[in-house]
Order: structure tokens, then sequence, then C-alpha cells
């Protein structure tokens, strides 16, 4: 199947005006399959939304290109089936909720009975049908933030770019605009998803490529990068100093202490039998053991860590 | 399905009147006129054309300042309050975006000067104080200076922030009005070749506002030549492509 983005050596330098540069991204290749959310994950500064930007248009590349739903990057005809929420979106203060809603979706070429529609869905989707005659300079962040999200989607898009949606949505929100992502996959739109929330690109994204210093340090299957851990977790409750010292000699082990539970984690498998002996010789109670399921953040720390060490030199 | 350029342009006249300056210079505007018209009126030995006067000059500086107030906003303040951003992820190009901007500014400024034409046009019928046609003539070529000054706006406001975009055209607008005194005096004060040369290319670049300055000839009850008004239209037609070419090629290789 056809990627819906697919970018090759895409490079993009800035120059300073008093000469010399920035690099902000530096030769990135990937390609984004249809019908999955794609998590696009980096620090500040790492490339993420000059990455948006290339593939929208609103900047050029120095190098490399690619395409966008079949069409170069920045297309016209790209942009016809592309829906963009950008970070921290800001909309023309004057205008209403819904007004602003009929305005992009004119720019799509939506005739009035069509928009009227979407727009009453999506108002309801992102829960502001009640606040659609505010004007947008009454609305608050997490407001803005769903007001985006609608208009993200107001020409029913292939694809979905979202830089950073969750900035400034309370917990519940945060759900509903992870169930809207949920839906759109469901009915087989992609979603290219630029967020610092690791915890939740690991809970809806397929895949993820995290970038670095304007490089691409990993991608793939959220599944397959997750995967390569061979650590167990053993939760031992009732540790005391004696046990605690015992534990330590393990080789490899790290153990974290809770207020009523300890975490050993152990580098092989080969140990758990070893730990548990000297949890039950010590009078501990052993509550779990399961592999130890390394976190998405954990990976992107690791990565980010490695990054850097190898820029250090 | 409604081309973008005519979707931005309504924008554009919706933001406008949304924003309290426009209608505020309008009312204020049309105030003058008409206190002007009763003192006029009232004052002997005062004619019809003492209030022709003021109300040109009312709708020329308050058209001017309309003009500004719009342009300097539109373009560099779509950019400034990163609302840019969401505008140029949709189906448009670029140079939509001006051309929609300027036909959206243009159409303001005809609707905003428009009850101050009629003001003038209503006391001048009911007054017998000459032509009424000749009074629109010169409204409409004064509205056509109005339309040139946004097109320089907006090349401006391709590449510069709201405020600079203000200032320059500002002065370009003075300029091309002094630009004889200018040249004049470039000629007067060096000798040196390149000042010339200056001189020349301000002459013949900068667009001659006083062409569309018909207000004396009104005033005076005289008849503005319908060829003139049709070259001037053509004038003004060239500089507006000319500004508009320049504005949209430098919109086109910005970055945001």
């Amino acid at each position: 199947m056809t990627p819906v983005i697919a970018v090759e050596n895409l490079t993009k330098h800035y120059r300073n005006p008093t000469g010399g540069g920035r690099a902000a991204l530096r030769g990135l290749t990937l390609e984004v399959p249809a019908g999955e959310i794609y998590g696009f994950l980096g620090p500040n500064g790492a490339g993420k939304t000059t990455t948006i930007k290339l593939l929208l248009g609103l900047i050029a590349p120095t190098a490399g290109g690619g395409t966008m739903l079949g069409h170069p990057l920045g297309s016209v005809n790209a942009r016809r089936r592309v829906g963009f929420l950008p970070e921290s979106p800001y909309f023309y203060e004057y205008l209403r909720g819904e007004e602003l809603l009929h305005y992009y979706g004119r720019l799509f070429g939506l005739g009035h009975g069509v928009r009227r529609e979407r727009v009453e869905n999506l108002l309801k989707l992102v829960g502001l049908w009640e606040h659609r005659r505010l004007a947008v300079r009454k609305y608050s962040r997490g407001m803005l933030q769903r007001l985006g999200l609608a208009q993200a989607l107001i020409n029913d898009p292939d694809l979905v770019i979202l830089d950073e949606p969750a900035g400034g949505l309370d917990p519940i929100g945060r759900r509903e605009m992870r169930d809207v992502l949920l839906q759109l996959r469901g009915r087989g739109k992609t979603v290219f998803l630029s967020s610092h929330i690791l915890a939740e690109v690991e809970t809806v994204c397929d895949r993820v490529a995290i970038l670095h210093r304007g490089e691409l340090v990993a991608g793939g299957r959220i599944s397959e990068l997750l995967s390569e851990g061979r650590e167990m977790e053993l939760t031992v409750h009732g540790v005391n100093g004696a046990l605690s010292r015992h534990l330590e000699g393990i080789p490899g082990v790290e153990i974290r202490h809770g207020t009523d539970v300890t975490v050993v984690i152990l580098p092989e498998h080969a140990l758990v039998y070893q730990a548990i002996e000297i949890v039950r010789a010590a009078g501990g109670q052993v509550v779990s053991l399961g592999a130890k399921r390394e976190r998405l953040e954990d990976l992107f720390v690791k990565l980010v860590g490695r990054s850097d060490e190898e820029a250090r030199g | 399905m409604t081309s973008p350029i005519v979707v931005i342009a309504q924008q554009t006249m919706r933001e406008a009147s949304r924003r309290r300056t426009l209608p505020a210079l309008v009312l204020f505007g049309c105030g003058i006129i008409v206190s002007s018209a009763f003192l006029s009126f009232f004052q002997l030995g005062v004619e019809i054309k003492f209030f022709k006067d003021i109300a040109f000059t009312v709708i020329f500086m308050f058209g001017t300042l309309a003009t500004l107030v719009i342009v300097s906003t539109q373009l560099s303040g779509e950019i400034e309050s990163r609302t840019i951003y969401n505008v140029l992820s949709k189906p448009i190009q670029r140079w939509e975006l001006v051309v929609g901007k300027f036909v959206g500014t243009i159409a303001t400024i005809a609707l905003a000067v428009a009850p101050m034409v009629a003001i003038l046009v209503f006391f001048i019928y009911t007054d017998h104080g000459g032509s009424a046609l000749e009074a629109v003539k010169g409204a409409y070529m004064l509205w056509l200076a109005f339309t040139v000054l946004s097109a320089v706006a907006l090349g401006i406001a391709s590449v510069a922030t709201s405020t600079v975009t203000a200032a320059l055209t500002v002065l370009v607008f003075v300029v091309s009005y002094l630009k004889g005194a200018v040249t004049t005096y470039l000629d007067l004060i060096s000798a040196h070749p390149v000042v010339a040369y200056f001189g020349q290319a301000l002459y013949y670049l900068l667009p001659n506002f006083e062409n569309f300055n018909t207000r004396t000839a009104v005033v005076h009850d005289e008849l503005v030549p319908w060829a003139y008004l049709g070259r001037t239209t053509l004038y003004a037609a060239a500089l507006i492509g000319l500004f508009l070419y320049l504005g949209t090629q430098l919109f086109e290789e910005r970055e945001f």
C-alpha cells in the first residue's frame, strides 16, 4: 500500500542574517502507512514542527523531498485532503466558534449544506456546541484546542496532522481527544501525531518515530521497539534493610523502594529464582512477577540520552 | 464552489467591520461632513464650495487612514497573530491570499467611504450646489488612490511587520505626493549621477497620487472628463498589478 507520507532525506537549514545557520532537520527519511496513528516524538527543538511545516509547504526544504497523499509536499492537492491542528492554535478572535469553522470550510470549497452539517457534528464531537455563538476571544485554552481539532476535521480529511493536540486539555479532554483519534483510525484515516505526552502516544499509536537534534534516532512499530527488553519485574512486600542488602547482591539488579512495596528489576530471567529464594528466606512476600515491559518513556529517554552522548563524542 | 479569493475578501471585510477603529472613523468623518454642511448653510457668505472642499478633504483623510488601518493589520497581522498557519494549511495558493486580502480591503474602503460620499451628494443635490455626478467622479478618483495605496501596502506587508508596513506605506504615500519636489531637491543638493538616477527612479517607480486628485475641479464646478477618468483607472490598474505581482512573488518565497 502506498504510504500516506513518504519523505526522503528531508533537510532544513535555517540561515542567520548575520551568517552561519542552524540545521533544524537532517536527512529525515520516513514512511507513514495509511490507516494508522503515527507518533512523531522528540524533545523540544528536535525538528518536529519543522517537519510538519515542510509537509504542509509552510517552509521549503533545503534538500530532499517527498509526497503526501501521493502529491508533492505542500501542494494544494495534498492540502485538500489534510487536516491540520497547529501547536497552540491561534484563531481570529473576533469570530464566533461556528463562524470560524464555516470560514475554514469555505476555504475547502464546501457548500453551505455540507458545511452546516459538519460544523454542527464537529462542534458536538468536541463538546463546544453550546459555545458555538461565543466569540473565540472568550474561549479558554482547552476550548481553543477543541476548536482546533474541529477545524482540522472540517474537510473530513484522509490525513490528520496534529501538533501537540493535548496541550491545554484537562484529563477528560485528553481522553476525549484520544477517543477521537481512535475513531478516526477506525474510519481508515491516518493520524500523524506530534506529542510530548508519551503515555498518550503509547496508548494510541501504532508506530512512532523519535527525532532528536533533527535526526531520526528510532522508528517502527511500538510493539517492536519496546519488545527488546528481557528484564523481569518482581514486586515484593515486606522488604527490610537486610533483605534489601541481599537483593542488591544480585548482579545487575535495580531496586525501587515504594511506600508499601518494593520493585526489583532483574536483568535476566535466570535470576528470578535466586531473587525469590532471597525474598522467601528473609520473610518477604512476592506480590507479583512479570516481564518488565519497557515503556515508551524509558525508550525515549534512553535513545535521546544515547544520542546526546554520541553528540558529545 | 466559491473562489478562495472571494472567501478571503469577505473575511477581510468582516474583520474590518468588527474592529472598532473603522466604524469609528466612518462615524467621525460623516459627523465632520454633516457639521460643515450646516456651517455652510448658516454662515453668510460661505458657499457650497467650502462644504465640498471640506467634504473631499475629510473623505481623503479618513479614507487614507482607513486604508492604512485595514491593510497594515491584514497580511502582516495574520502572520504576527499566527493565524496564517491555519489558513495556509488549507488548499489555497499564497497569491490567492494576497489578492483576496486586496479585494476585501478595497471593497471595505468603498463601503467606508460610501456614507461620506452619500452625505456630500445629498447636500450638493438639495442645495443645487453643482453636479452630483462630478462629485461622485471625484470620490471615485479618491477611491482609486486608496486602491493603489492598498496594493503598495500589501506589497510591503508581504515581507514586513504591521508596524513597518504602516510606517513605510505612509512614507511612500507622502513621498509620492511630493515626489516632484523631492526629485528637484535631489537635483539641487547634489550633482552626483547616482543621486540623479535615484531621483529619476523615485519619480517613475512611485505612483503619482496627484493624478487622482480632482478635488479642485469638482469644488469649482469644472467637469472631470470621462477620458481622464478612464486613463487614470488604467494607470491605477497598472500600478495595482505591479505592486500585487511584487507582493505575491515575495510572499511566495516567505517562510512561516
